[in-house]
């Protein structure tokens, strides 16, 4: 987790995580919409691999990049356990107000 | 105690209920400990305070139990109760003893955010009363790891997406 979040302490990273997110793309079409080095990129996109949120492939002769959503899938199943447990919780909270406070014009009559 | 007054983190649980009951009777459900022990779990789960004191600097001890699987424990300590308002608490996963614990111990990553900041506030409109829950991973764990909740929410955001393109569904734990 922490090489995960390590790796998105970068806006530049995090940019080309959203890019991929499109689809898979080479190495010189990730550069293109950055104003440093294919060089710098290269290193950006290293980082990322080891931190396994891309996985690189060969095609040819030029390097394809791919998102790898593993890594988020377990920050995404932590987010979730908590959203559930609330809106679990506040729907019990719902229902034990009505059970303590019944409308007291609309109480049926025995 | 109070709050880091730096720019307020974005939350990575964000949640607004409307409630048909005027905002005392909705915050005192919050504050008072047999009420709160009747609602406070996940549907089919019970839950049990071993220690609890809500007011400013106090927190509360508890226990979840859920049949079939092993207690849950956390604490928590309270921020802010400021009555019919708000109230902020920090929560974190704990021991039977009520010692916080670290995340290896519950087989996630050690840098895993165990604290959380959630933060209720209660607005009354005609008679109604508006919940805003937001659930934020403390300051400090931010600044340790990184982890900002508005890159937790792009995760998400990319998950959904590339989980959309998987073929089956993700077993739970």
């Amino acid at each position: 987790m922490s090489a995960t979040f390590a790796a998105l302490s970068d806006s530049t990273r995090r940019a080309i995580l959203v890019r991929l997110k499109e689809g898979p793309a080479s190495v010189s079409e990730l550069a293109e919409p950055f104003l440093i080095s294919q060089q710098a990129i290269s290193k950006h996109l290293a980082y990322l691999e080891r931190a396994r949120l891309i996985e690189k492939r060969r095609d040819g002769r030029q390097q394809v990049c791919r998102l790898n959503p593993e890594p988020m899938q377990d920050v995404a199943a932590w987010v979730e356990q908590y959203r559930r447990f609330w809106e679990d919780a506040l729907g019990q909270l719902d229902s034990l107000l009505h059970e303590l406070h019944p409308p007291k014009n609309k109480r049926p009559k025995t | 105690m109070t709050l880091s007054p730096s720019p307020p983190l974005e939350p990575f649980v964000l949640i607004e209920r409307s409630f048909v009951f005027p905002r005392e009777i909705v915050f005192d459900a919050w504050t008072d400990p047999d009420l709160l022990a009747s609602w406070f779990a996940p549907r089919g789960c019970t839950i049990h305070f071993e220690r609890i004191d809500v007011r400013e600097g106090g927190g509360f001890h508890s226990c979840v139990r859920n049949p079939g699987f092993s207690d849950c424990w956390t604490v928590a300590e309270f921020v802010e109760v400021v009555r019919p308002e708000r109230i902020a608490f920090k929560w974190r996963i704990a021991d039977s003893g009520g010692n916080a614990v670290s995340p290896r111990s519950q087989g996630q990553d050690p840098d895993w955010p165990v604290e959380t900041l959630v933060t209720v506030t209660f607005a009354e409109e005609n008679g109604r009363t508006l919940v805003t829950l937001s659930q934020n991973v403390s300051e400090a764990l931010a600044k340790r790891t990184g982890a900002h909740p508005s890159w937790i929410q792009m995760l998400e955001r990319l998950d959904e997406l590339v989980a959309r393109r998987s073929e089956g569904p993700r077993q739970g734990h």
